[in-house]
């Protein structure tokens, strides 16, 4: 009954007309960004960071986890339509849905897609209902040296469960710590590489960083495809699926779900992890696996529930222990903390219209993509329609003037320009940013976690083995590690990703 | 190339290695229980100076393993990182001394330069109207502090 008393908390500030329409404008906004070729979530969401700057706290984060949906949903759009994904996940949607949507049939593979979604977007609702005070209960147990330990896990699973070397990835956080030193030492108040610049006293803002990360080194390296990418020609028609779509879509929609709910909450894994097992499963228990890769509407139907799915439950911990899983979540850590909240276990106890109000928004997001964005595919498929030579400017520009306005400083504009190239240099060095940009989120906590586990400890670094949670979350990450450098599971990875 | 790819992304670590240990060397490392501001930087330096080593070290053992198989790279798009950027920069330079409005063409045009197009005509034509559909949306929709107009008007 407890369950039901918080989804009507929720379901009250959700509801309220404000939140309902910045949900709303979030939706739109983030599939009309999202729909863009080769732009995936993360990028969508920190190039609209900016927008949701001036709101209250609880209003924002309703908007952003909107643009999220939107995104995610636009992306999908963008895969089945033309075969260009803007995320890693996106590729498994387009192996069957682009094939279905060349057989005509693209307005049943994008219902199809948002009807899973809003059914996993459903469960994976109330199953974060479900466990979020238990979680944040433990979560509660944690002291410094607990922290620490799940930083590292965090940072370990992004890198083994991202994409390219280890090596690299390690690389990556070692930069994003460095980053993240910049600044006035908490402690000590005494400056840390700031090379006398004024503006580096408070630190790199990171909203200006992860726009030039992701934003326009994406930008960058999208160039590098030759022939302008106006892409759609044929048109889209009948959208509503017919009863034998639906019919053959319903148990793989449920298998999608299952998959992803549960492969959403493991650190780091992401999206991609759950729509491939997803994907893979439907394929084994298939009758006729040679359907897939074909158009076949179950290769469809559930991996894009288990995308949603584990989008969604990916958040649990982040709202329930401050642990990023991604990009996506590392983004909106960094924005819980511009507006004055520190993401961490006391977020469910001390803000409970924030905690509920945004998983309630969760779903009314996922809702909204079926009532409202369905119905406006056309406008999307415009989007697609306008060559990339007119859009390329006006994102810059958009970056540029969201860039400036975080605080009025044209020193975050240079940020972003050197970022930008930066990330577009990493790329050229098959660096994925995305662990850069976690560790530069949660590096000061990890430090301040670290000096004070040493403080209380006596300075006994033991203490990180002798606390039997602390333990366990490190054996954990050592565990990753070990298995991310079997030879036999990186064969299957990288298997994984030429696929 | 794996081997250069591997060597330049060794030196990127290295370099912020140096840098953290060059410009972090006034920083007291403090004790093990009252830990300085020094402590991390050099934990992060020595790290990355270890992690440069085993790359170079891997991509040794790569190399004579297997022979130059990787599909080539499409080339680096120098004309989109420069004119980008310079649109990024020319913003930054302007948007205080002279508003956003012609900032902003100025911006959209620079950064039109990394594609072809079909001749100058559109790109200013874009230029402008976005610069316009900019101080519409940000700074009278969404009330933004941008100034508009050069400051001298």
């Amino acid at each position: 009954m407890e369950l039901l008393g918080h989804l009507a908390l929720g379901f009250d500030v959700a509801l309220s007309w404000q939140n309902l329409l910045l949900c709303l404008i979030g939706v739109l906004l983030g599939t009309l960004v999202g729909v863009l070729p080769g732009i995936g979530p993360a990028t969508t969401i920190a190039i609209l960071l900016p927008v949701t700057f001036e709101l209250p706290a609880v209003g924002a984060l309703i908007m952003l986890a909107g643009i999220y949906y939107g995104a995610q949903y636009g992306g999908s759009t963008t895969a089945i339509l033309v075969n260009m994904p803007g995320e890693s996940s996106g590729i498994i949607t387009a192996l069957d849905g682009h094939q279905m949507a060349k057989q005509g049939r693209a307005g049943v593979a994008l219902s199809i897609a948002a009807i899973g979604s809003l059914f996993a977007g459903t469960v994976s609702t109330f199953f974060i209902a479900g466990s979020a005070s238990t979680l944040s209960e433990l979560g509660l147990m944690f002291g410094p040296a607990e922290n620490v330990a799940l930083m590292v896990l965090a940072i370990v699973a992004v890198i083994v469960m991202g994409k390219g070397s280890v090596l690299n990835g390690l690389v990556m956080v070692l930069i994003g710590l460095s980053l993240g030193l910049i600044g006035t030492d908490v402690e000590t108040s005494k400056a840390r590489f700031t090379f006398g610049i004024q503006e580096l006293r408070d630190g790199i803002d990171f909203i200006p960083l992860a726009m030039g990360l992701f934003g326009i080194s994406e930008i960058l390296r999208t160039l590098e495809t030759p022939g302008d990418s106006t892409i759609l020609h044929n048109k889209i028609s009948g959208l509503w699926p017919k009863w034998a779509d639906l019919k053959a879509s319903a148990l793989p929609i449920l298998r999608g779900t299952g998959v992803g709910t549960v492969l959403g909450i493991l650190p780091g894994s992401g999206t991609l992890l759950a729509s491939f097992t997803a994907y893979m499963l439907e394929k084994k228990i298939s009758r006729t696996p040679e359907r897939f890769g074909k158009g076949a509407i179950e290769g469809l139907a559930s991996p894009e529930s288990a995308n949603n799915a584990a989008a969604q439950t990916s958040f649990v911990p982040m709202l329930t222990l401050g642990m990023p899983s991604g990009a996506v979540t590392a983004l909106m850590i960094g924005a819980m903390t511009i507006h004055g909240i520190s993401p961490g276990p006391q977020v469910v106890t001390q803000r409970p219209d924030l905690f509920w109000g945004l998983v309630c928004s969760m779903w009314i997001g996922n809702a909204m993509l079926l009532i409202i964005n369905l119905p406006l595919i056309a406008i999307w498929v415009s989007i697609l329609r306008i060559p990339y030579r007119r859009l390329v400017p006006a994102i810059i520009l958009f970056c540029c003037i969201g860039a400036y306005s975080v605080n009025n400083s044209t020193f975050d504009v240079v940020v972003l320009f050197a970022a930008g190239l930066f990330g577009y240099a990493l790329s050229r060095l098959d660096c994925d940013p995305t662990p850069l940009l976690l560790s530069f989120i949660i590096g000061p906590m990890l430090e301040e976690n670290f000096r004070r586990a040493m403080l209380v400890a006596h300075g006994n670094p033991m203490t990180f083995v002798e606390k039997p949670i602390s333990l366990t979350l490190l054996l954990a990450t050592a565990a990753l590690l070990v298995v991310a450098v079997l030879p036999s599971v990186r064969k299957r990875r990288e298997e994984v990703f030429v696929e | 190339m794996p081997l250069n790819r591997d060597v330049l992304t060794a030196g990127l670590a290295t370099a912020f290695a140096l840098t953290l240990l060059a410009f972090g060397s006034h920083l007291p490392v403090g004790t093990a229980v009252r830990m300085g501001p020094g402590f991390i930087p050099r934990a992060v330096a020595i790290s990355l100076l270890v992690v440069a080593v085993l790359i170079l070290i891997k991509a040794l053992l790569a190399r004579r393993g297997l022979s130059d198989d990787a599909a080539p790279e499409a080339p680096i798009h120098w004309r989109g990182a420069a004119s980008i950027s310079f649109g990024v920069l020319t913003f930054a330079l302007l948007i205080q001394p002279i508003g956003l409005l012609a900032s902003a063409t100025a911006t959209v045009f620079f950064s039109s330069l990394a594609q072809h197009s079909d001749g100058w005509t559109e790109r200013v034509i874009l230029a402008g109207s976005l610069a316009a559909i900019a101080g519409a949306v940000f700074a009278y929709g969404l009330g933004l502090p941008l100034p508009i107009l050069p400051n001298f008007l």
